[in-house]
């Protein structure tokens, strides 16, 4: 290092603002404490979905059946689902949770499990309030839609 | 919590910051909200970075050029407006020479390249993948301020200036 070098490194630099390490600091906190929870958010979500799609009475549907709904060309890994008429409650359901209840002998819960029915949901009726109003024809749509649905 | 404790953070705060500043103000006036855009990026990595240094000076570079250019829309549009005096120049209130003031009569290549390898004790090398230039170009913009600072301190200290 030649001397006008070492002259330069002798003088003073800009002064670092005092609340500077306050604000890094501060805001350091802030956005990890945001991707934290974001973390925890999106971790909660796929459990919830998780969770949501074991427990709701669905079953794959075959590769035709998409076909003849119009969907996109399906491809080997896709799978849809639909409610199964067949099943009636959640054991035939949820096999894996009916055995893990039998191996602990967990009665009771096996026995809400095996009276836990899949029943369907009840048709729409237009609140007494909404009849021969404007809104009366989207009820009784809504209403016309769930019934061919269920049949 | 995830990414950096505050120990460390502060600790490479006071032992980067005012170098990371003289070289944020090269571009900006706004040098230290630049650097503490970079402390908080740096917060929140997983892993440090390889070569921390050439790190703080590459995301310095890019976080002063990103306030630079909001300077720039900002001069533009108080000149439309007819508000010269809403944009003044980076003043010094302080006559003892300083880093700051002896390197204000480089142009911005050139300073940064001083700042960056002197301070930032950056190799030529490092250097040229800073700026995106060949570390011989580095070389020359720093031999060519060197050139010039030398002059500027001989009349500084000719003229009893320097503190």
């Amino acid at each position: 290092m030649n001397p006008l070098e070492q002259q330069l490194l002798g003088l003073p630099l800009p002064p670092v603002p005092g609340s500077l390490r306050d604000r890094v600091l501060w805001e350091a906190g802030r956005r990890q404490g945001e991707r934290s929870a974001r973390k925890w958010q999106g971790l909660s979500l796929a459990l919830a979905l998780a969770m949501g799609t074991t427990l709701i009475p669905w079953r794959p549907v075959a590769q035709p059946q998409i076909q003849a709904t119009h969907s996109p060309a399906p491809q080997t890994s896709q799978v849809a689902f639909q409610p199964d008429p067949a099943e009636e409650t959640l054991t035939g359901e949820l096999p894996w949770l009916a055995s893990y209840l039998k191996q602990h002998q967990l009665d009771r819960e096996l026995q809400l499990l095996q009276a836990t029915r899949l029943t369907p949901l009840e048709p729409v009726t237009p609140p007494r309030w909404a009849v021969g109003s404007s809104e009366n024809n989207y009820l009784q749509l809504i209403d016309s839609l769930i019934q061919s649905e269920d049949k | 919590m995830a990414g950096m404790d505050p120990e460390t953070l502060t600790r490479l705060l006071a032992e980067h910051g005012p170098r990371l500043i003289l070289y944020a103000s090269t571009f900006t006036r706004w040098g230290a909200d630049a650097v503490q855009e970079v402390f908080v990026d740096l917060s929140l990595r997983q892993t440090p970075p390889e070569n921390l240094t050439a790190w703080l000076f590459g995301a310095t570079r890019n976080r002063a050029l990103h306030w630079a250019r909001s300077e720039t829309r900002i001069a533009r549009r108080e000149k439309q407006a007819s508000r010269p005096e809403a944009i003044t120049p980076l003043q010094t209130t302080d006559n003892r020479l300083d880093a700051e003031n002896a390197l204000a009569i480089l142009d911005t290549q050139q300073r940064e390249t001083v700042v960056a390898h002197l301070w930032g004790d950056l190799s030529f090398d490092e250097v040229g993948k800073l700026v995106g230039i060949s570390a011989a170009t580095a070389w020359r913009r720093y031999d060519q301020a060197m050139a010039l600072l030398k002059e500027r301190l001989a009349g500084d200290t000719q003229g009893g200036k320097t503190a």
